[in-house]
């Protein structure tokens, strides 16, 4: 096959083509291509000004790009021009610094369903600009792509990306329709031919005929999976810390049959007493959310652990405020113990009333969501739960239950150290219960067994998000004393946050604000929040946001269902 | 790296052809006379500029001469008509669109400037009036409602909306494969609005 370079170009942007070109085209009509690889430009408005690559990828990325774009101007096109349904240019805020404030077509990254869309946008506009026809979410799966108005004639583009830090781009109406011109194009006149990857798009939402794996396949999956992930050296490490609250450890019941304990991925049983850790203060979650990686990596049987992303809530060497940390694959965290993301056990957090840390059941992944923060203390607990396998108003807390996304949740599921020993023990102390039990809390996502067909991990369907457990809150141990930044911070988003109704734990995120208040970094740390970002309705990046002349400052938002929002300042310039 | 074409003149059978109820023709003829009458207004337009272009898309047939025109298109039912053909088959709406694509196309330059006037507008919080393509444009198509269709007492402001969206509709019509784009907005509005119908 002959290599082909071919341009597309409109206006204000070139698509550069570089493929493989079968002799199959001559009967395709097309170019039947190959190993596609892509550069989108933007090109500048002067000429000379050489243009800037702002995304380059393979077919299915480009596919996903052209499908996002697509719909989402059929949607603008297909709003009906007369009567009051209509969308009127007039009602364009003048300043387009407010997120959706006007309404438009909009895509959201996840599934929303049609009165998640209209309740997610709280500054609805315009008395005289109603709209009943709000565009139904065309995308039915999460996209790389990300499209919504910023009025008539303002879009943002938004990328996702699995694996870098997402992309945007606020574009004109004219470089939205030379954009969707050049992919046009470029679809019109190629074919890929079989063999490339498809479209980077997640799996279809289940729906009531689709098969679904019964639990108790899951549960196989995950001891499989959490059998060869753990090793005994994380056992041996933590022994001495399980050990040293083994008299506050709460056995399961005598009564819990084995089989509602293998179905039970929720329940980690526990006594009531003093946290695990010998840490009184809450860790130190300052492990950014980090989207999975490609691959995961089996660590080595002295380790234990799962790849390397820990996820946040994972303090691994107790307080470290502003420290990051990134396990390698072969590593292991000093503190096992507060390798549990989440684990604010110097809370009492996570500890119901009979001692039993209710944790969300695996089936929780696409049932009724988890209520309460992962942090907060369980509620509604009594000592009648048996296995918490429904326990999912458990507010759970300590162990990672495996996310929604196949990625995320690969990653995420990091095996607390309870688990890990209790996974890893079978033929020791443990009781089988307690190792399938440990063991369906370590397990990944079921998807998580296919890496090669999960979407990108960010942004679940909000319903699959609601419904899976609560991530863990991320928390600053040491958190400073409020200044200008985030006292002007707080005031703005008490003021704009208003949260939707499908949203059942707190979102939360890293800003970082410079010293003219300008905001400069926006970081969502968990995939609720990456979700949710639009509706916490921050300001664009480069902004003004804080107050100006004072450091700049690192700041931890949490932004509530309930309406409240807090600001703490993890770090000061 | 061009790929061979087997046809340069877009085929009205490339645009699928549902069934489409009584309602949904009704906004389908409601919205292609909208399109044209944008049409005419951007790029002052008549309907000889329409025959001529029936003519190079191999829909004289179709489209056979001025009366043949203005009878297809006084089938909108937002026309003030007191008789007349009532009709529009599925074969007609196609061909308009067609028709009104490639006006688009030929005239993508001056909708373009349009365009970009009224972002420039927009954005320093000027009305659209400011910039004389856009003056000119809104004065011709609110002149031609208003004188066209039954609800010709229809108030400045929302007719002035209706022309600019119709306007930005145009931007995306003019690219290469608009004639997709208007056929799927139809049918999107068709089968979504009969609202639109109702509202008639």
């Amino acid at each position: 096959m002959s290599t082909v370079n071919h341009r597309y170009s409109s206006k204000t942007w070139s698509l550069d083509l570089s493929a493989q070109q079968s002799p199959l085209s001559r009967w395709t009509g097309r170019s039947a291509l190959r190993q596609e690889q892509l550069r989108l430009a933007l090109l500048g408005a002067e000429a000379g000004v050489a243009p800037v690559t702002w995304l380059a990828g393979d077919r299915p990325c480009f596919e996903a790009l052209h499908q996002t774009v697509e719909r989402y101007v059929h949607q603008g096109l297909s709003q009906p021009v007369l009567g009051p349904q209509s969308t009127f240019p007039g009602a364009i805020s003048p300043s387009h610094t407010a997120v959706s404030t006007v309404p438009g077509p909009t895509l959201q990254p996840a599934t929303l369903t049609q009165s998640e869309l209209t309740q997610s946008k709280p500054n609805q506009p315009k008395p005289n600009q109603s709209k009943p026809n709000q565009p139904e979410p065309t995308q039915p799966e999460r996209s790389l792509f990300f499209l919504e108005a910023l009025g008539l004639l303002r879009h943002r583009l938004s990328y996702y990306p699995p694996d870098t830090q997402a992309r945007q781009l606020q574009l004109s109406t004219l470089q939205l329709a030379d954009l969707l011109a050049v992919l046009d194009q470029w679809q019109s006149e190629t074919v890929a031919l079989p063999g490339q990857a498809p479209a980077a798009v997640a799996p279809r939402r289940p729906r009531d005929t689709d098969f679904v794996v019964p639990a108790w396949g899951r549960v196989a999956a995950s001891v499989l999976i959490a059998t060869g992930a753990v090793g005994s050296g994380v056992y041996v490490i933590n022994q001495q810390l399980v050990r040293s609250s083994a008299s506050q450890i709460a056995l399961e019941s005598p009564t819990d049959t084995a089989s509602e304990q293998a179905d039970a991925f929720g329940a980690f049983p526990r006594s009531g007493g003093p946290p695990l850790t010998s840490q009184s203060s809450d860790p130190n979650f300052d492990q950014p959310f980090l989207p999975a990686p490609a691959t995961s990596e089996e660590p080595g049987p002295e380790s234990g652990l799962p790849p390397s992303v820990v996820f946040p809530g994972g303090s691994l060497d107790g307080p470290l405020p502003g420290a990051p940390l990134v396990l390698g694959p072969n590593e292991i965290p000093p503190n096992g113990m507060n390798g549990i993301p989440g684990n604010n056990l110097g809370n009492n957090s996570g500890l119901n009333a009979s001692g039993r840390l209710g944790l969300e059941p695996g089936e929780g992944d696409r049932k009724s969501p988890a209520t309460g923060p992962i942090s907060g203390p369980i509620s509604g607990q009594t000592s009648g739960q048996t296995s918490g396998r429904t326990d999912a108003s458990s507010g759970a807390t300590g162990s990672t239950i495996a996310q929604a996304n196949s990625k995320a949740a690969e990653d995420q599921a990091l095996v607390s150290p309870q688990q890990a020993p209790e996974t890893s023990e079978s033929t020791s102390t443990s009781t089988p219960e307690e190792t399938a039990r440990a063991a369906a809390i370590a397990r990944p996502a079921p998807r998580a067994t296919e890496p090669s067909a999960a979407a990108p991990d960010e942004s679940a369907t909000p319903q699959v998000a609601a419904a899976a457990p609560p991530a863990p809150q991320v928390t600053v141990a040491q958190p400073l004393p409020a200044n200008a930044q985030s006292q002007a911070v707080q005031s703005y988003l008490e003021q704009n946050w208003k949260p939707p109704t499908s949203i059942r734990q707190p979102l939360q995120y890293r800003l970082q604000v410079s010293g003219e208040g300008k905001l400069t970094r926006l970081e969502p740390l968990s995939p609720t929040s990456l979700l949710y970002r639009k509706d916490a309705n921050f300001p664009d990046l480069g902004e003004t946001l804080g107050s100006s002349g004072g450091p700049g400052s690192t700041l931890l938002v949490t932004l509530s269902p309930n309406g409240t929002v807090k600001v703490v300042v993890e770090q000061q310039d | 790296m061009a790929p061979p074409r087997l046809t340069l003149v877009p085929s009205a059978q490339a645009l699928p052809a549902p069934d489409a109820t009584p309602a949904q023709l009704d906004s389908i003829k409601a919205q292609l006379d909208l399109v044209l009458l944008a049409l005419e207004a951007i790029a002052d337009l008549g309907s000889e500029a329409m025959l001529q272009a029936a003519e190079v898309l191999n829909l004289s047939e179709v489209v056979s001469d001025r009366v043949n025109l203005w009878r297809l298109r006084q089938s909108s039912p937002l026309r003030k008509s007191s008789g007349g053909r009532k009709k529009l088959d599925i074969e007609e709406a196609r061909a308009l669109v067609l028709i009104s694509a490639h006006l688009a196309q030929t005239h993508g330059a001056v909708i373009r400037d349009a365009v970009s006037r009224l972002e420039q507008l927009t954005t320093q919080g000027k009305p659209p009036h400011g910039a004389a393509l856009l003056g000119d444009y809104l004065d011709r198509f609110c002149n031609a409602y208003q004188e066209r269709m039954a609800d010709g007492d229809l108030p400045m402001e929302p007719l002035t909306h209706l022309a600019l969206k119709l306007l930005i509709d145009l931007l995306f019509y003019s690219n290469p494969g608009g004639q997709r784009h208007l056929w799927l907005a139809l049918l999107d509005r068709a089968q979504g609005s009969g609202a639109i119908a109702e509202s008639l």
